[in-house]
């Protein structure tokens, strides 16, 4: 008889274990997520003056000036053949040159690109095949030359346009 | 005048008899009330989509929600938990936090839930004392990074576990 009881209570005893364990309920929430394509680009600023003041005698080409004060930056997920154009609001005039090189750890540099007739319709590949990702800092590198026989020009201001594009 | 006496007694005697006259009848009743364990949200958040990034970081822009509440009840004990996990883990480069806050236990705050699974559910509020706990607020943040690429609309289904 007492082995019964202790059976019993035994079996008892686990079956509220047993309920312990399995104890608990659940609620469940549906997401949607999602990444849109994101392209983004940016500079530090604007370079300096790049005014030519000096030339060699016996040479039509002046010499040349350059800055590379300024960086750019840029963010895209889109894919890893996106490239980076450049170009001016306005061609310059015959005798003027200006050229842009853009620095790049995420694509192929294009090395130094002759902009001075790069338009809106007709913007140069600077950087290409760009992969995913971010590439911050990279250095803007911009040589102007100028011809003797161009004259001289006064200050004359240019926007240069880059776009990070596919 | 013997007659009248024993009539006015006969009276009284009836009289408390009628005060006694009682019965009773007893029932036994068994109350019990079994282990309770309840959890509900509010509904669904809306669509977590990233939508933009600053230049030279490879981290996105993260998005969040916190339109959603949940509800418990439980009677079990004073240290239940609430565990979550996705019913899929989320591919590298994406990353989903979830945020519980709690009035009867604690939270662990915002915790990564990219890699939870059923099997690997991660604790989101510890401690809850019994009794219940409403409308509290569901904070979701996603987020991703620039070299993860784009991410269409993709369902995941968060799975909120309370248990002891």
């Amino acid at each position: 008889m007492k082995k019964t009881i202790i059976t019993l209570a035994l079996v008892a005893a686990s079956s509220l274990l047993v309920e312990s364990a399995v104890a608990q309920a659940t609620a469940t929430q549906n997401l949607n997520l999602a990444v849109n394509a994101i392209y983004k680009i940016s500079t530090s600023g604007n370079p300096g003056a790049l005014t030519i003041t000096t030339g060699t005698p016996g040479s039509d080409n002046l010499t040349s000036v350059t800055d590379n004060s300024t960086t750019y930056s840029i963010t895209q997920n889109y894919a890893n053949t996106v490239k980076i154009t450049a170009n001016l609001d306005a061609a310059l005039s015959s005798g003027y040159s200006l050229s842009i090189n853009l620095a790049s750890s995420k694509g192929t540099s294009a090395g130094a690109v002759d902009i001075s007739n790069a338009t809106s319709g007709s913007a140069l590949s600077v950087v290409t095949g760009i992969n995913r990702g971010a590439d911050a800092g990279q250095m803007i590198t911009y040589s102007f030359g100028a011809n003797a026989s161009a004259g001289t020009l006064s200050s004359t201001a240019k926007v240069v346009t880059l776009t990070l594009t596919n | 005048m013997k007659k009248l006496i024993a009539t006015l007694s006969l009276l009284g005697f009836a009289g408390v008899q009628t005060l006694l006259a009682q019965a009773t009848a007893t029932q036994s009743v068994t109350l019990a009330v079994n282990t309770v364990y309840k959890i509900a949200t509010s509904g669904n958040p809306s669509p977590l989509t990233i939508t933009t990034g600053t230049a030279g970081s490879d981290n996105l822009t993260s998005v969040s929600d916190a339109s959603t509440n949940y509800s418990i009840t439980q009677n079990y004990g004073n240290t239940v938990k609430i565990t979550a996990n996705l019913d899929a883990a989320l591919a590298a480069g994406y990353t989903l936090k979830l945020t519980l806050a709690s009035t009867k236990g604690t939270s662990a705050g915002s915790v990564d839930i990219s890699n939870a699974t059923s099997s690997s559910a991660v604790n989101m509020v510890t401690n809850i004392q019994r009794g219940a706990d409403a409308a509290q607020v569901i904070t979701y943040n996603f987020a991703a990074t620039a070299s993860a690429g784009t991410l269409s609309s993709l369902a995941k289904t968060v799975t909120l576990t309370l248990t002891n």
